[in-house]
């Protein structure tokens, strides 16, 4: 029987020095991208639209609208008809406003229909129904 | 009298956890990020003292009743048709300007699937009729 020379193991190592670099890499990348969560909005069920575009991320305000008619706007339970003194402000303080609407897909028409005038008699003419896309 | 030669501490600052740190604030950014990311469907409203009356047969009328039951022109149209009528129309009268009017205890959802079809048919301009007033609002 032959016998084999003892071998040598190599020493397989990984290179660790850069794990640091690469991990700050993606520490930074994520605390540029986040956004901490600002307002806690209400609890709806968003209707469903094949034609959903992306909006800007600034110049966004939100408008709760629960399925009940509970109106939310920065996590104050509003009137309906405080919706536009309300608006009214926020557009004084940013022209380029556009007005997000949150409404659940069972609301009653009539409260969105309500809001919608509120928000032309306060001049916030642009406006968005934000939807879930899907196909 | 000489003192002994003693051997100099080198000073090392110890990164082996260096990484155990970093991914550990990773993991904190992962979980808090929230990627905000706006969707929906935009429209402009109109002024609100503009209140053009649009004549009746420069119009496509939209009626969503209670049930969620769509009535193009007054004929009832399914929701999977309603883009083909309105290109169709369309394609006729170019300059139609499309009025929504929904009943008020229709669900949110009956008007948004509408809505969708139009953006879909391309048609740009769309408005929403108040159910007290009839065939103005301007667009």
């Amino acid at each position: 029987m032959m016998r084999l020379p003892p071998r040598r193991g190599v020493r397989a190592t990984i290179p660790t020095a850069s794990m640091a670099d690469i991990a700050f890499l993606l520490i930074i990348f994520f605390m540029v991208s986040t956004v901490f969560r600002t307002e806690q909005g209400l609890k709806v069920f968003l209707p469903v639209a094949e034609a959903t575009e992306r909006l800007p991320r600034r110049n966004i305000v939100h408008l709760w609208i629960a399925a009940d008619g509970q109106i939310s706007v920065d996590d104050y339970t509003v009137n309906p008809s405080q919706v536009r003194g309300i608006v009214a402000l926020k557009l004084t303080e940013n022209p380029n406003l556009i007005v997000s609407l949150v409404a659940d897909r069972r609301t009653r028409y009539r409260v969105v229909s309500e809001v919608m005038d509120q928000l032309r008699e306060a001049l916030a003419l642009r406006v968005s129904f934000t939807t879930k896309f899907e196909r | 009298m000489r003192i002994g030669s003693h051997e100099r501490s080198e000073a090392t600052i110890p990164t082996a956890s260096m990484a155990d740190i970093a991914f550990l604030l990773i993991i904190f950014f992962l979980t808090a990020t929230i990627f905000s990311i706006d969707k929906g469907l935009r429209i402009a409203l109109p002024e609100p003292q503009e209140k053009v009356v649009i004549k009746s047969e420069n119009m496509i009328k939209i009626d969503i009743d209670a049930e969620g039951l769509v009535t193009v022109d007054n004929e009832p149209v399914a929701l999977e048709d309603i883009r083909e009528v309105v290109t169709g129309k369309l394609e006729e009268r170019p300059e139609a300007v499309i009025t929504i009017r929904t009943h008020p205890q229709s669900a949110y959802e009956n008007m948004i699937n509408v809505f969708d079809e139009l953006k879909l048919a391309n048609a740009t301009r769309i408005s929403f009729a108040p159910g007290r007033r009839q065939s103005e609002e301007g667009g």
